[in-house]
């Protein structure tokens, strides 16, 4: 991030205490895992959840993404951006497939799933906010993709993945 | 120690060029960047020595290549950078095999023979069991449509009805299977337990998901696997719950938390804590605060 960004980062973005953050999410977990009655409806209400947060986290920028005029991969950029302004976290790794139709964006630090050891839910997308969170900055862009938490390190994984694959 | 963390180390070890578990036959598996050139001298050398083989080593141009029994079905193969010694590469080789010998392996496919090693040294080679011992399947199942099958990173794997027969290599499916994929689609079998998961197995095999996703889809398919999905994996009741463990040094820790911080082994509560020792919930969480994200671990699991 630029000195602009971070000066930003530092000076105007409201923060709020990481320990509420995580136990506050996991509170959320738990009652989604009370309401559901597979785990795939877990991934998908959290996903959910995450478009509705996105839309409102996009408020303030919504002008700006919808004159981002970039192709499909270079707005990797704005979604890495998006991250960081929402989490403090930058992404260890962002790759981008040879057709350009496939991103995927890794955090070794994941600060949602931080602590986090479930051994008995190998297809729990438990960060699968940043998911809905993607799909609404995608969707306010016009880009149609779908995107899915690949990798989670709740899970036992060695980092988060998020993937975005472009259907159109 | 799990198979995949012993391949990791091996995988990040500078000094390891690549490895692979070997059958008595030398044909690789689990393999992880062995070049080419060296298939050959493993087999010649496991052809002459595999019935009396321990520990030994043989020259490559691409480094040192060190061969160590594990038990009667395995060999493990590790090929070393040009610079390590010999000392440190027998060393090192040694080391995980004492791992792996505590270590679950995966059967070899069928066909391929097994060294029994007895105490008093004598060798006796059993032959490979024959196609015709394992019972024919009757009625083979349909080819489901691979555009009707919907495997994701996140669907658990399982042995289908003709798992058994596509790890037999003389069988018809075992070889439509390997042209399909090569030696990759051994590899996915291998290390299918009913545990792991698609992402699970790619990671351990170091190989792309998609690809990973592609061959399972055709197992799937043939009915050599099945897939349970998260829309399949039942709840129950769960909960993530909080469960603090202390791994740091009781005689840093203050006098009046020690018996606090002494139940803190990852598999209880705070209220069950308190509980057991008979203090209030609050009293207990005073006495594992100070050392929150310093020495004490709080594990989050499901029930």
């Amino acid at each position: 991030m630029g000195l602009k960004g971070t000066l930003a980062w530092k000076l105007k973005t409201d923060k709020v205490a990481k320990t509420l953050y995580q136990a506050t999410y996991r509170e959320l977990q738990n009652m989604l895992m009370s309401s559901s009655e597979n785990v795939d409806a877990i991934n998908q209400k959290m996903k959910e959840i995450g478009f509705r947060v996105g839309e409102t986290l996009l408020m303030d920028y919504a002008d700006r993404i919808r004159e981002h005029a970039v192709s499909f991969a270079e707005f990797s950029k704005t979604l890495q951006l998006a991250y960081k302004v929402n989490s403090g976290q930058e992404f260890t790794d962002i790759q981008v497939s040879g057709d350009e139709r496939t991103i995927k964006f890794t955090d070794d630090k994941c600060i949602i799933c931080d602590g986090v050891h479930i051994t008995d839910m190998p297809g729990l997308q438990y960060c699968n906010i940043i998911s809905g969170v993607f799909d609404a900055v995608l969707s306010l862009r016009g880009f149609k993709a779908h995107s899915f938490q690949e990798s989670c390190r709740a899970v036992g994984d060695a980092t988060c993945t998020w993937t975005l694959q472009r259907t159109e | 120690m799990e198979l995949e963390r012993v391949m990791t180390k091996l995988r990040y070890d500078a000094s390891v060029s690549g490895y692979a578990l070997v059958t008595n036959d030398g044909t690789p598996f689990l393999s992880f960047s062995l070049p080419e050139e060296t298939i050959p001298i493993i087999k010649g050398t496991l052809e002459i020595h595999s019935s009396s083989l321990k520990l030994m080593n043989t020259v490559s141009s691409a480094g040192t290549i060190i061969l160590a029994r594990i038990d009667s079905n395995w060999v493990l193969v590790v090929l070393f950078i040009v610079d390590e010694t010999l000392g440190s590469a027998l060393q090192k080789t040694q080391n995980v095999v004492r791992i792996l010998e505590n270590t679950t392996l995966p059967p070899p496919p069928e066909g391929i023979k097994t060294e029994k090693i007895s105490e008093t040294g004598f060798v006796q080679v059993i032959p490979p069991q024959k196609v015709d011992e394992i019972e024919p399947v009757e009625s083979k199942p349909d080819i489901i449509p691979l555009d009707e099958i919907d495997v994701r990173h996140g669907c658990i794997v399982f042995q289908g009805e003709l798992f058994s027969p596509s790890m037999s290599t003389d069988s018809e499916i075992y070889l439509e299977l390997k042209g399909e994929f090569a030696n990759v689609a051994m590899d996915v079998l291998m290390m299918v337990d009913g545990k792991r998961s698609v992402y699970k197995i790619s990671q351990t095999l170091d190989r792309q998901v998609e690809r990973i996703i592609e061959i399972i889809t055709w197992c799937v398919s043939r009915s050599i696997l099945l897939v349970e999905c998260p829309e399949e994996q039942a709840l129950g009741s769960k909960e993530i719950i909080e469960l603090p463990l202390f791994d740091g040094d009781l005689k840093k820790a203050r006098k009046e938390h020690r018996h606090v911080l002494e139940q803190c082994d990852g598999t209880k509560t705070i209220q069950e804590i308190a509980k057991i020792l008979g203090i209030e919930y609050f009293a207990t969480l005073q006495s594992i605060a100070p050392y929150k994200g310093k020495l004490i671990k709080m594990i989050k699991k499901t029930q």
